[in-house]
C-alpha cells in the first residue's frame, strides 16, 4: 500500500495551519461579528495576500526537524503569519451557502448538544455559569464568531499582528469581539504539565516543490499491520479527505466538489479554561482515597499519569511502566498500541525502535486504564463501541492547540498571577465535524461507556447533570496493574471539574481559491 | 444453588401459577445454549459449573446498524429510512417458502415508530433488546400473560389470536408449531413492537458468539489475530458487519487470553441474567426547538438503567408538546433511527480463573468476501464464507486473504484446523447487511 499513487495537492491553496499546522512560539487569536456581504469581502482581500499557506508551513518543519537532527532548540522566524476561518453567517453572507450543506454541525453551531456543554445558565449561587455559551468570552450567542483570524510568530506577536487586526476592523465597520494571546509553554506542556499535541495521523498525498513532487508525510519504513500504513513509528496514514474538502478519502476516491469549496477544512475552536490548583489538590485526595480502598497505594503523581494515560514527559503508560523522566524521541513515543503488543523493528535508516507490550486485560485497562484521556480520544488498534480501528482512525482529526495564559507557579500557590485564568486554546481541522470531533467528543470523552465501558474521561470530559444542567462528578473504575487478581476493580471519583469550555465556535478554514471566488481582490 | 434468571431479573409472572415452572424452563433454557457451546470453547464456562469471580464486565455497542451506515455513508436519512423498512425471512417448514417479517436492525436494538393520534407525526418511539426465545419461552406457560404485556406495551387492541401461529414455523433448530405464540406477529412487526425479531438478534447467538470468540485464532503465517473483523471472519462468530460482534468478540477473546507476553488465561462468561442490554442514550441531545434538553422523555419501561429491555421516547404527563416538536442533535426528530444513533447497548460478561492452560492458537474456519470496489474493506460490507468456499458473485474479493490463503481452507493453508469444522452460524445476518 506505501507505493500506491497519492494525490497531489495545491500547497499554494492550502491554508498552512491545517497542514502541516503553524507550530510557531506564539500564536494571537482574534474574531470578529459582521455578516456584511461587501465588509467581509473587502476584509478578505485585504488579507488573502498575508494569508500563509501549507508551502511556507512546511519549509519551517523542514527548518524544525533539521534543528532537531543537529540539537539545536527550536528555529525562530522573523515573519508574521496569518490564516482565517469563517462562520457560517458569513459564508452565507459571501454567497457560499454551500459550505452549510458540507457539514451539519456547521450549520446547526456549536450547541450543548454536540459538545456536551453544560446547558444551565448559572450556577447553583445565581452566578453566570463560564461554562454556558451565552456566557462565553468568545462564541456566544450575542457575539457570533464570523471572521476569526489566527496569527503566528515567534515573538512579539500582538505587536506584530495589531496592525493588521486594525485594518481588518475598519473595512469590517466592526472592533473584535475577541483577542487573546497564545505561546507554547517550555518543554510543549499544557497547563497541568504535561507534554501535549504529541500524536498525530500523518497525511497521504504530494506536494509540488519547483520540478520536484515530495510526500506531505516522511515514510519512515514501518511496517504495515492490518491494512494500516504509516509514517513514523505510532504515525498511521490517512487521506487528505479525511481533513480537506474535495480530496479524496481513499485511491480512486472522487468527492466531486468545484474548486472553489475543495481545499477547505472545519475548525473546531474551542477556549477551555484549566483549573491547575484544582487538578492538583484532587489528585491528592483522590490518590489517597484509591490507595485506601484498593489496598495498593498509588501516588497522585502515578494517579495523573493514569488520567492522562502518559507520564508528563510524554512516555507512554503503555511504553513504561514509571516514568522514564525524560521524553522520548519521535520514532518511539507513539510507538504503542493496546491491545496488541508492537515489535521492535528497524527503521529503513537503520534506527532500531523498542517494541511496547500489550495491555494484560485490555478490557479491565491495567496498564493504561480505560478511561485514560488517549485511550478514550484514540483507542488505536482496539474495537469500540461504534466500530473497530480503521473507523477510529478515521475519526482522528489536525489538533493545532496552543496554552492561553502564564504558566502555573507551583512554588508560590498563593501568587497572584496563580489567580488569573489559564487554558488551552484547542483547535482541530477535520472534514466532519459530526464525524470526528463530536464522536470523540460527545460519545467517547463525555461517556463512562465508550469507546468501552469502564468510566469517564477525567481529565476533560464532562459529565452534565440531565436535571441541573450542571456539572456531576465524573466517576471510573481503577484496576490494580498485576495481570492477576483485582476482578472487582476500585472506583475513583473526580469531584471537580478541571477543565471547562469558556467559548468556541465551529468555522469553515477556506482555501485561497474560495477566497478568490467569493472575495476578489479590488481595484485601487 | 446457581440459576439463570430472566433477562434483568424481570418478573412478568410475579404471583402467579405458572411463574415457578416458567422460572425453572428459563434456567434450563439457558443452560442449555451454555450447554451447547461449551465443549468446543475450553475458556467458555457456565456459572452453573464453576463461580464467577468478577465483577460485571460491561461491553458496549452502537444501537443503530453499523451495516446500513456502511451502506449510505454520506446520507443520513436514507440511512434512516432504510432501518426502517421490514424485511423477510423464509421460515417453512415444508419448502414451500414461508416469508415472515422481520426488521433489518441488527445490532440486537430494534425499534418502531408509533403514529401521533392525528397520524401526522410520530407519537412515540419504542425500543427494544428482548430475544424472541424469552416471549416464546413464556407464553409456552403463560399466553395469557403475553397478551395482557402486550395490550399494556404495544396496543389495547391485541387479541389473542393475533399472537397466534396459524402454521408451523422454523425457529433457529426447532420448529414452533400451528397455534402457539408467533413471533413475527404483526404487532411485534409492522404494527408495532414487543421484541427482537431479526433473526441473528437472539439470546442463542450471544452465547454462541461469546464462546467461539474465546478461541485464539492465527493467519496462516501463524500470527495471531488480533484485529476485531478479521477474528469475526475467521472464527466464524456473528456478523462482521456489525459494531456488537466483532467488539463483543474481540473485548471476549482479548479477555480470555490476552495479546500480552506470557498472558495468564482467563475463563469467561456472560453475566446472569443472561441478556442484551440498552444501556442508555446520550445525555443531552433529545432537546426541544430551543435546545433546552428534555430529561425524561426517553426512558426505560422495562428492566433498568444499564440494563433496560424496553425503552421509550414520549412526551412524559403534563408536556405541552409532542415528538414533532423534539430535536436529535439540533435536528428535527423525523425518523426512530435518529434516535437508537444515540442509543448505547451492553452485555455483560464475567471471568474465573480456572486453571486452564494457554490455549493453542486456532486456525481459521471462515474467511469473508467483499465486493470489488475501491472502496477500503473497512468502509464495505463483508460476506461471511466457510473456509472452503471461494469468494464469488457479488463478493468476488477475499477481504483479509491471509485468514484462509484466499479460496483454499484452513487445511490447505495453514495447516490442520485443531477445532471441528463450523458452519457459518448467522447465514441470516446477510439480510440485514446486504439486502
Amino acid at each position: 500500500m506505501a507505493d500506491d499513487p497519492e494525490p497531489l495537492l495545491d500547497a499554494g491553496d492550502i491554508q498552512g495551519n491545517i497542514l502541516p499546522g503553524f507550530n510557531r512560539n506564539e500564536q494571537y487569536f482574534v474574531a470578529f461579528s459582521c455578516d456584511n456581504k461587501e465588509a467581509l469581502q473587502n476584509a478578505l482581500a485585504a488579507l488573502r495576500p498575508r494569508l500563509t499557506t501549507l508551502l511556507t508551513a512546511l519549509d519551517h518543519r523542514d527548518e524544525r526537524k533539521q534543528a532537531f537532527k543537529a540539537g539545536f532548540g527550536r528555529p525562530r522566524r522573523g515573519d508574521l503569519w496569518l490564516n482565517l476561518a469563517l462562520g457560517p453567517r458569513a459564508s452565507d453572507a459571501l454567497g457560499a451557502g454551500t459550505v452549510r450543506v458540507l457539514d451539519q454541525a456547521f450549520d446547526t453551531g456549536m450547541k450543548a448538544n454536540i459538545t456536551g456543554d453544560p446547558t444551565a445558565t448559572k450556577l447553583t449561587d445565581g452566578t453566570p455559569n463560564p461554562a454556558h455559551r451565552d456566557n462565553w468570552a468568545v462564541g456566544s450567542r450575542s457575539k457570533p464568531v464570523d471572521l476569526f483570524l489566527i496569527f503566528a510568530h515567534d515573538q512579539n506577536i500582538e505587536e506584530e499582528a495589531e496592525p493588521i487586526v486594525e485594518q481588518a476592523s475598519v473595512l469590517l465597520g466592526a472592533a473584535p469581539n475577541y483577542r487573546e494571546k497564545a505561546a507554547v509553554l517550555p518543554g510543549g506542556i499544557e497547563h497541568f504539565g504535561f507534554r501535549d499535541g504529541v500524536s498525530q495521523a500523518g497525511v497521504r498525498g504530494y506536494i509540488r516543490e519547483g520540478e520536484l513532487k515530495r510526500l506531505l508525510t516522511t515514510r519512515y519504513g514501518v511496517p504495515s499491520r492490518n491494512g494500516i500504513d504509516f509514517g513514523k513509528p505510532g504515525q498511521p496514514l490517512v487521506w487528505p479527505g479525511q481533513f480537506l474538502t474535495g480530496q479524496p478519502n481513499y485511491l480512486g476516491d472522487n468527492p466531486g466538489l468545484t474548486p472553489e469549496f475543495s481545499n477547505g477544512s472545519f475548525l473546531v475552536f474551542r477556549r477551555l479554561s484549566q483549573d491547575v490548583a484544582a487538578f492538583d489538590s484532587d489528585t491528592v485526595v483522590m490518590a489517597r482515597e484509591l490507595s485506601e480502598a484498593s489496598g495498593q497505594p498509588i501516588s497522585p503523581e502515578e494517579l495523573r499519569a493514569r488520567i492522562v494515560g502518559r507520564f508528563r514527559s510524554g512516555a507512554a503508560l503503555m511504553r513504561h511502566e514509571q516514568d522514564p523522566g525524560q521524553a522520548e524521541g519521535p520514532d518511539e513515543i507513539n510507538y504503542f498500541a493496546f491491545g496488541i503488543e508492537e515489535p521492535s523493528i528497524v527503521l529503513a535508516d537503520g534506527t532500531a525502535v523498542k517494541g511496547s507490550p500489550a495491555d494484560p486485560d485490555v478490557l479491565r485497562g491495567r496498564r493504561c486504564p480505560v478511561w485514560s484521556h488517549i485511550r478514550k480520544v484514540n483507542p488505536r488498534d482496539l474495537v469500540t463501541d461504534i466500530s473497530d480501528e480503521p473507523q477510529t482512525l478515521r475519526f482522528q482529526m489536525l489538533r493545532r492547540g496552543i496554552p492561553f495564559g502564564l504558566p502555573y507557579d507551583r512554588e508560590n500557590p498563593e501568587s497572584a498571577e496563580n489567580q488569573k485564568e489559564r487554558g488551552l486554546l484547542f483547535l482541530s481541522y477535520q472534514r466532519s465535524i459530526e464525524n470526528q470531533f463530536s464522536n470523540l467528543n460527545r460519545r467517547w470523552m463525555n461517556s463512562a461507556t465508550g469507546p468501552q465501558a469502564g468510566g469517564f474521561d477525567l481529565l476533560v470530559g464532562q459529565a452534565v447533570g440531565e436535571d441541573s444542567g450542571l456539572y456531576d462528578s465524573k466517576s471510573a473504575l481503577f484496576f490494580r496493574p498485576s495481570p492477576t487478581g483485582d476482578e472487582i476493580g476500585t472506583p475513583v471519583n473526580s469531584p471537580r471539574q478541571w477543565v471547562t469550555p469558556t467559548g468556541g465556535a465551529f468555522l469553515f478554514a477556506p482555501s485561497i481559491t474560495f477566497i478568490d471566488t467569493f472575495a476578489p481582490a479590488r481595484v485601487a | 444453588m446457581f440459576s439463570y434468571a430472566p433477562p434483568a431479573n424481570l418478573d412478568d409472572l410475579a404471583g402467579r401459577p405458572t411463574r415457578a415452572a416458567f422460572l425453572n424452563a428459563w434456567h434450563a433454557h439457558i443452560k442449555g445454549d451454555f450447554d451447547r457451546e461449551i465443549a468446543n470453547a475450553p475458556l467458555f464456562f457456565s456459572e452453573v459449573s464453576n463461580s464467577a469471580t468478577s465483577a460485571d464486565l460491561p461491553v458496549a455497542w452502537n444501537a443503530f446498524p453499523l451495516a446500513l451506515k456502511r451502506r449510505h455513508p454520506n446520507d443520513t436519512v436514507a440511512r434512516w429510512n432504510a432501518a426502517d423498512q421490514l424485511g423477510t425471512t423464509d421460515l417453512s417448514t415444508n419448502g414451500t417458502p414461508l416469508p415472515m417479517p422481520f426488521r433489518r436492525q441488527d445490532e440486537y436494538c430494534e425499534w418502531f415508530a408509533y403514529p401521533s393520534s392525528d397520524g401526522q407525526s410520530i407519537g412515540r418511539i419504542v425500543f427494544t433488546a428482548e430475544a424472541p426465545e424469552y416471549w416464546i419461552e413464556l407464553a409456552r406457560h403463560d399466553f395469557d400473560r403475553v397478551v395482557e404485556l402486550y395490550q399494556r406495551h404495544v396496543s389495547s387492541q391485541v387479541v389473542p389470536d393475533d399472537l397466534r401461529l396459524k402454521q408451523d414455523i422454523s425457529f433457529g433448530n426447532g420448529v414452533l408449531k400451528k397455534g402457539t405464540y408467533n413471533p413475527y406477529n404483526a404487532w411485534n412487526a409492522s404494527q408495532g413492537v414487543m421484541h427482537l425479531t431479526h433473526p441473528a438478534n437472539t439470546l442463542g447467538a450471544e452465547i454462541n458468539l461469546a464462546a467461539r470468540a474465546t478461541v485464539p485464532r492465527k493467519d496462516v503465517t501463524g500470527k495471531r489475530i488480533t484485529e476485531a473483523r478479521r477474528l469475526a471472519c475467521g472464527s466464524n462468530f456473528g456478523d462482521p458487519n456489525r459494531s456488537s460482534d466483532p467488539n463483543i468478540g474481540l473485548g471476549v477473546n482479548l479477555t480470555a487470553f490476552s495479546a500480552a507476553t506470557g498472558a495468564t488465561p482467563q475463563s469467561i462468561t456472560l453475566a446472569n441474567p443472561v441478556a442484551l442490554y440498552i444501556d442508555r442514550i446520550a445525555p443531552g441531545v433529545i432537546t426541544d426547538e430551543n435546545d433546552n434538553p428534555l430529561p425524561g422523555w426517553f426512558k426505560i419501561v422495562r428492566g433498568t438503567t444499564g440494563r433496560g429491555l424496553m425503552a421509550v421516547l414520549e412526551p412524559p404527563a403534563g408536556a405541552t408538546f409532542g415528538l414533532d416538536k423534539v430535536q436529535v442533535l439540533g435536528r428535527k426528530l423525523t425518523h426512530g433511527g435518529q434516535v437508537a444513533e444515540q442509543i448505547q447497548m451492553v452485555l455483560y460478561a464475567k471471568t474465573a480463573s480456572l486453571g486452564h492452560p494457554a490455549p493453542p492458537l486456532e486456525s481459521c474456519v471462515a474467511h469473508c468476501c467483499r465486493p470489488d470496489t475501491p472502496i477500503p474493506t473497512d468502509q464495505v460490507n463483508l460476506a461471511h464464507t466457510e473456509a472452503s468456499d471461494s469468494c464469488s458473485g457479488a463478493t468476488p474479493k477475499d477481504a483479509f486473504p491471509e485468514l484462509t490463503g484466499g479460496a483454499a481452507g484452513p487445511a490447505g493453508a495453514g495447516g490442520p484446523a485443531a477445532a471441528p469444522a463450523l458452519k457459518p452460524s448467522r447465514k441470516l445476518t446477510r439480510l440485514a447487511s446486504d439486502g
